[in-house]
């Protein structure tokens, strides 16, 4: 009998154990998953281009509530602004465009899109369908394969992506786009709070992809932004893109979806290349928008000198125009407008996005300072030297000391001691200010020129996101 | 397919479960097929060439048992002597010559040993032959030790391997031995070696302190790979009920280099020891023959460690330190007792200590270095410049290794030797872990295992699939 029970006692403990290691490596495999998700370098709404805001805040979405997408490089996702597409003609759309988004992604993408959405019509820009980095196996660098990637969902779709990628770049390897730790285990020596925060909650702040540039680069005064000469020659295409193209193509027409091609104004966009897309466009049935030729360049308003961001990409301003275009377009085409809340109440949003790039291009600290009412970031400022206080009575903006916070155009910290240190208001913002710089919780500004010194800070992260500094001595500026 | 690999671990995971389904008189059958199929995928080429080792020798230890104390016997144990040594004396050969014409079957330098020891312990009548073909190529080919070893005999492993039932307490503490394996080998060893690439890569540029802090890196990165790695193959072993003997007691606790070689690769040295020392005589035929003994296994364990003059030089330098070691030791001991120097005195036995590893690392810089020149080089240039400040002036910062490196590699160490310490009172941190109530224990072992994720040296840019021994 005591054997009996002895070995039922034996018996018990094995099933424990196993019932215990299987526990135990769920808990194990759950540690490794969160440790992957803080390894993965973030790129979120206060980055330039906001990859990892623009994919995960597309799962966001409700489902079968985005009419339109936009796919493609940086040039689609700096130029194609859903708000403004929705503001124009009540049709929602996002842009799924990333930095340096190859064909094979753009498909993937379309593919993982199609899960959760039913698209009337996808925009997609061509660059990519030829020859970006000749070296490179897939076109583009691997980073920014991995920056759309790895924020794609475990699914069938992220399987067969990434497979592909790994396929045809053999120097890739399957296991790092799931284990990620492998390709950024050493990121833990710069993790930074948008890393945990991210675990928590993401910021409802939505540009549905868009990625904001408020940059002009205004010497392009001998650029002709069209096309003068005509030619007949057409341009080789990236074979393995190419195949991806016909992808994207078939998987439209499965899905009757309405497929449009187009490129950006850009100066290195060639006739040959725009060539050999509207005859691929002509042959398969497809519009080609192409904002490089004189017509569609002059119809959708556009100013190459006052609305590219570095001769590359579009700005914001420039956005507008476009994506006005586009949104008429598609209009035109039969897309029907249709009420959505969430693009409603996303403007105001877009509203202070817009007034930051206003900000920054501001030159008279008059009307930057009556910007700052409509601005919910923290903006901190420093007076170095002597200034013109009038500047003070035209804003109406109380001047109690040297170092001042504020948040819309509400002093929320002052001091007039020589130097401040500590949060400001109730924020996570930690900020010392002296004669010689700013440093908002790690990041420093250094102050050298004499005069209103102003440096923006994101309060959700405590970036600095902006610095600009005004002469203050009356005719001076 | 190695230990860093996932289809390593997949092979494992599917051993492991099978393992324990099926009934207990079938269980070695899974570990043989696992260890063949080990063996297939990590290197195909030489899987012929493994077969034919597996049913020669077999038919040796047969052969050698049935014709026992018969005049013929010892001719044919020096036949399978020869027959199981050649591929290998061949393969440094070759080295030596320039020449890469043979293929090299993976492990065949422990496995060598091994048929070496299992034929002679036959010979002797200490073990009797297995008769079962397959058996027999399970204990050549068990799967975690063939890569890195150790070098096990019959008698230590046949009461293990043939199948075992489970034991929820030997498995957890393989784990633990596997976690610790993987923190030597990613988080300390693969870390160090950065360091020490970069100053061996470009020696000519690094003298004095550099050299120092490099040989002492070095003598870290080894020590954690090797028996990072035998953690591992222990730790898998214990996961089926199977205890591999132990490699390593500690060595950089070392009084003198006797004792050095006495808990450093423990199964080489005994293997050498038994199979080499002792039938050249050991110490039974005078002080010269001795020496001469002394010198001619240390120059075998060069020529076993790599292929060039570099490890040749390793092996005299030892028997050199072994030799004097011997020859001074009169004349030292009356100095000790002059000065009444306690050997049991802590700090006596520190700076003893401290001098014996500061000789070992002195010939693990022979070791590393790529040709006797280079190694000569460094040697010398360890000792020509004194420039201790740049430990201070941000140099170390200049060689691979940034300031959170430095404070990983720094704790990590400290752990190590403080684990050290405890098991060298005789104390098994695995059985006071197994005290624990069991939500703690798992808490470390979590702990473990993020800390490796997170400061281990691997993923791109580093390879932490090789092993320094498994080269060997």
């Amino acid at each position: 009998m005591p054997l009996t029970l002895s070995m039922e006692d034996s018996d018990m403990k094995k099933v424990f154990f196993w019932i215990k290691a299987i526990i135990f490596l769920c808990i194990a495999a759950l540690c490794i998953c969160v440790v992957n998700v803080i390894l993965l370098p973030k790129y979120m709404n206060d980055s330039q281009w906001p990859t990892t805001a623009t994919f995960t805040q597309f799962y966001g979405m409700e489902d079968n509530s985005v009419d339109v997408l936009f796919l493609g490089s940086s040039h689609a996702a700096s130029a194609f602004n859903p708000q403004v597409v929705y503001d124009c003609e009540s049709i929602t759309s996002y842009n799924l465009a990333s930095e340096q988004q190859n064909l094979l992604v753009s498909y993937y993408w379309l593919k993982e899109a199609l899960a959760i959405q039913e698209p009337k019509a996808v925009v997609l820009d061509v660059l990519m369908l030829f020859d970006f980095i000749k070296d490179e196996p897939l076109n583009t660098e691997e980073a920014m394969q991995r920056k759309a990637i790895d924020f794609m969902k475990w699914s069938a779709n992220k399987v067969e992506a990434v497979h592909d990628i790994c396929t045809y770049d053999e120097e890739q390897d399957e296991l790092s786009y799931y284990l990620t730790n492998i390709r950024f285990h050493e990121r833990y020596k710069s993790l930074e709070r948008n890393d945990f925060r991210f675990l928590k909650k993401l910021n409802d702040d939505n540009l549905y992809g868009f990625a904001a540039l408020h940059g002009k680069a205004s010497d392009y005064e001998w650029f002709t932004p069209f096309y003068e000469q005509s030619t007949d020659e057409i341009a080789e295409p990236n074979e393995l893109m190419l195949q991806y193209m016909d992808k994207i193509t078939e998987l439209c027409r499965d899905n009757g979806i309405r497929l449009y091609l187009t490129k950006t104004p850009f100066e290195n966009w060639t006739r040959e290349q725009h060539n050999f897309v509207k005859q691929y466009a002509g042959s398969n049935d497809i519009e080609f928008i192409d904002f490089n030729e004189k017509k569609t360049y002059e119809e959708c308003g556009y100013d190459f000198v006052e609305e590219n961001d570095d001769g590359v990409h579009v700005n914001i301003w420039g956005a507008e125009r476009l994506s006005r275009y586009m949104a008429e377009k598609l209009k035109e085409d039969g897309l029907e407008s249709s009420q959505n809340s969430r693009y409603e109440a996303s403007r105001t949003y877009y509203a202070s996005v817009m007034n930051l790039a206003m900000m920054s291009q501001e030159t008279e600290p008059e009307q930057f300072m009556r910007r700052l009412r409509d601005d919910d970031h923290l903006t901190f400022m420093i007076i170095n030297g002597d200034i013109d206080e009038r500047i003070f009575a035209i804003t109406s903006f109380n001047h109690i000391s040297d170092h001042m916070a504020y948040h819309y155009g509400k002093v929320l910290t002052s001091s007039s001691e020589d130097c401040f240190d500590g949060y400001v208001g109730e924020s996570e913002v930690h900020v010392r200010v002296n004669d010689d710089m700013v440093m908002v919780n790690d990041e420093i500004y250094e102050i050298e020129e004499e005069g209103i010194h102003f440096v923006v800070v994101d309060p959700d992260n405590g970036r600095i996101i902006m610095k600009r500094c005004f002469e203050g001595q009356e005719g001076n500026k | 397919m190695s230990f860093f690999t996932l289809p390593f671990y997949a092979l494992l995971g599917i051993t492991f479960i099978t393992y324990y389904i099926i009934p207990l008189r079938f269980r070695w059958i899974v570990l043989l097929c696992a260890s063949m199929a080990f063996y297939y995928f990590s290197c195909p080429e030489g899987m012929g060439i493994f077969l034919v080792y597996i049913v020669v020798s077999y038919g040796f230890s047969l052969w050698i048992d049935k014709v026992r104390d018969r005049n013929s016997d010892l001719a044919i144990l020096l036949l399978g002597w020869v027959l199981a040594l050649l591929p290998l004396t061949m393969v440094k050969w070759s080295s030596f010559i320039g020449s890469d014409m043979f293929i090299i079957p993976l492990g065949m330098s422990f496995f060598s040993l091994q048929i070496v020891a299992y034929l002679t312990d036959i010979y002797k009548g200490k073990i009797e032959p297995q008769k079962n073909i397959f058996r027999y190529a399970l204990f050549i080919s068990w799967f975690p030790q063939i890569i890195q070893g150790p070098i096990p005999r019959y008698e230590q492993l046949d009461k293990t391997l043939y199948g075992n039932r489970l034991d929820p307490d030997g498995v957890t503490k393989g784990f633990q031995l596997i976690i610790w394996g993987w923190f030597l080998k990613l988080v300390i060893s693969d870390k160090a070696a950065v360091l020490v690439n970069s100053v061996f890569d470009a020696y000519k540029g690094y003298s004095g302190f550099f050299v120092l802090i490099a040989g002492m890196l070095y003598c870290l990165q080894l020590y954690t790979d090797f028996s990072g790695c035998v953690c591992i193959a222990k730790g898998i072993s214990e996961l089926f009920g199977i205890h591999l003997p132990d490699n390593f007691n500690h060595p950089f606790f070392s009084q003198n280099i006797k004792e050095f070689w006495n808990r450093w690769h423990i199964s080489l040295s005994n293997w050498l020891r038994d199979y080499i020392y002792f039938p050249l005589g050991g110490s039974r035929k005078g002080k010269m023959r001795q020496y001469l003994n002394i010198m001619i296994v240390f120059v075998i364990s060069g020529l076993w460690h790599g292929n060039g003059m570099t490890f040749v030089i390793w092996g005299i330098i030892n028997g050199l330190y072994r030799i004097i070691g011997d020859i001074t030791w009169p004349m030292r001991k009356g100095l000790y007792d002059k000065l009444h120097l306690d050997a049991d005195n802590i700090g006596f036995r520190f700076c003893r200590t401290l001098f014996t590893s500061f000789l070992v690392m002195i010939a693990f810089i022979m070791f590393r270095a790529d040709t006797v020149e280079q190694g000569t080089y460094m040697i010398s240039s360890l000792f020509s410049t004194w420039n201790p400040w740049i430990l201070s002036n941000g140099s170390m910062l200049l060689l691979g290794l940034d300031r959170v490196d430095w404070i990983v590699l720094g704790m990590s160490t400290a752990l190590l030797i403080l684990v050290s310490c405890i098991q060298e009172k005789d104390i098994c941190i695995r059985d006071v872990m197994m005290r624990q109530p069991f939500l703690l224990r798992w808490a470390i072992y979590l702990v473990g295992i993020v800390i490796i994720v997170l400061c281990g040296t691997y993923g791109f840019g580093f390879n932490a699939a090789d092993f320094i021994y498994g080269g060997f």
